[in-house]
């Protein structure tokens, strides 16, 4: 019903309120696991790096943020750098994901995922790049399989689920009746989720819009007798703010843009990492084996949102003591919010000209002929 | 919008948020929202199996066994692609292991090479003249080859 609302409104809605394509970057399906697919985006420079760089996104949400638009792309911006990029793309679940569970997606999902990536590279250790639920399922997996993994970088990435703010509060005890839901609706539905994130902070949501669909009326008219100088920064100052309501819509189109989530792998994810917060008390399990921080041999980038109102710093900061001393972990607190990490204006410039510096000396470099 | 308007706007927004957030962290609220999923949870539960017994009377497929029929298949396409890796890694061995043999093989082969490619030292005759030199001549054994002298200039 929502899907079908949604294609009418971008039927019928003027053309300035239409969201633009989305997940644009050229690409190929190279592998297909249930309804997840692996992308490989093909490349826009000579590749500079033999090792590649695998996208994990959450399960909640769909992948494309990391490639909403052309002008602010994370894929394309790596692409162009010399990675080798890929995705994977967890998909719409069908009826048959009524009883996947997490270890469905991280010991068989991904794990077909990285190695078919790596396979494609001679074999070698792939960088997993996680975001947000997705950095939590890439950590666990580089503690499932170490020598798959060489480096991590975790994005908005809970640790300690304790510190997760409105999101723990809401999954604890009556709060949340996990085994009712689950065993009712077997693909918990997006609206719902969708209303926890909205409710998370619902005044944001209403001044975005208001922001936004605001933005070219409060725009200055030239006056008359104006000077060509002051007539272009007119020009340059309407094309700004169309550029802007551009990247506003295609947001709100992932932001509106919810899947299901299978209920065992829902019900896995809220009583092991919400209810009993089991990576942090080394008690969390990927097909019978247990995820220690002495596992994982990746080197790790953590990069947090300082404004997150849905992962708080402190839960992702957390990391640091869990993984110890003597590793090569980075922990980088960045002044954006959740979102901004991946496609807000400054986020080339603050987040991901850092993650490339960091990236580029651990990934192997392609032997350059002479 | 103008002035007046906008003013009014931001104070409802001020209002609105402010209550919400002390709605979304209310424990009456959370626990009535609670309740209240899982009462629709359970009404859901009980129309979807009523729904099941009406299709199982008539010998019909229920979704339930349409779900179960998907997955069993996913999961064996993910065993087929863990099967695929472990041939894959198998065929790999065997390729190292072949090559390590036809290396092996080709090293032995370039010793008998080399060793038939020596020139075969002269065997020694009985007659053999005494030798020259000072030294002693050790007594050959008996069934034992003498040792070779050198041959007296004419």
């Amino acid at each position: 019903m929502d899907d079908l609302m949604m294609k009418i409104w971008w039927k019928v809605a003027p053309e300035r309120f239409r969201p633009p394509p989305v997940g644009v970057t050229p690409h190929s399906v190279i592998a297909t696991f249930g309804r997840s697919e692996l992308l490989s985006y093909q490349p826009t420079v000579g590749t500079a790096y033999e090792t590649p760089v695998l996208f994990v996104p959450s399960l909640v949400n769909r992948h494309y943020i990391l490639d909403l638009i052309p002008e602010r792309s994370v894929v394309k911006y790596l692409l162009d750098k010399g990675f080798g990029v890929y995705m994977l793309d967890w998909g719409i679940p069908g009826p048959e994901d009524s009883h996947t569970t997490m270890d469905d997606y991280l010991a068989r999902r991904l794990h077909h995922a990285v190695r078919a990536v790596s396979a494609r590279h001679q074999g070698r250790p792939v960088t997993l790049v996680g975001y947000c639920m997705g950095g939590t399922m890439a950590l666990a997996y580089a503690g499932f399989a170490p020598e798959k993994v060489k480096n991590l970088v975790l994005l908005a990435t809970p640790v300690d689920f304790s510190q997760c703010g409105l999101l723990t509060l809401w999954s604890q005890g009556k709060r949340m009746p996990l085994e009712s839901l689950v065993e009712a609706h077997r693909l918990i539905p997006p609206a719902l989720l969708q209303t926890a994130f909205t409710m998370l902070q619902p005044g944001w949501v209403i001044k975005q819009a208001q922001g936004a669909l605001a933005l070219p009326a409060s725009l200055p008219k030239p006056k008359k007798g104006a000077t060509p100088e002051e007539i272009s920064k007119l020009e340059a100052i309407k094309a700004q703010a169309a550029a802007f309501q551009r990247g506003y819509l295609a947001l709100s189109r992932w932001v509106n843009d919810n899947v299901a989530v299978p209920g065992p792998a829902f019900q896995d994810w809220t009583r092991e990492c919400f209810q009993r917060n089991a990576l942090l008390g080394r008690q969390l399990a990927v097909a019978g084996k247990t995820i220690r921080p002495e596992s994982i041999s990746a080197s790790i980038l953590n990069v947090i949102a300082a404004k997150d109102h849905i992962i708080p710093p402190p839960s992702s900061l957390a990391l640091d003591g869990w993984m110890g001393t003597g590793r090569d972990v980075t922990s980088a607190v960045v002044d954006v919010g959740h979102i901004g990490l991946s496609v807000g204006q400054g986020s080339f410039s603050k987040v991901w000209a850092g993650v490339a510096a960091w990236l580029g000396p651990r990934s192997m470099k392609t032997n350059v002929e002479a | 919008m103008n002035s007046a308007t906008e003013m009014l706007f931001k104070q409802w927004e001020k209002m609105f948020s402010g209550f919400m957030d002390y709605l979304v962290r209310n424990e009456t609220f959370l626990s009535s929202m609670g309740k209240m999923m899982e009462s629709s949870s359970i009404f859901k539960m009980v129309v979807d199996k009523s729904f099941e017994r009406a299709l199982e009377s008539m010998r019909m497929p229920t979704r339930k066994d349409l779900e179960e029929t998907l997955y069993a298949i996913r999961k064996l396409e993910s065993s087929i692609l863990d099967t695929q890796e472990q041939l894959d890694a198998i065929s790999q061995q065997l390729s190292q292991v072949g090559e390590l043999v036809a290396t092996q093989a080709r090293i032995e082969l370039g010793r008998a090479e080399r060793a038939e490619a020596q020139p075969k030292a002269p065997e020694a005759s009985v007659d053999a003249p005494a030798a020259t030199d000072a030294q002693a001549v050790p007594k050959a054994s008996r069934g034992g080859k003498k040792p070779a002298s050198p041959k007296k200039a004419s």
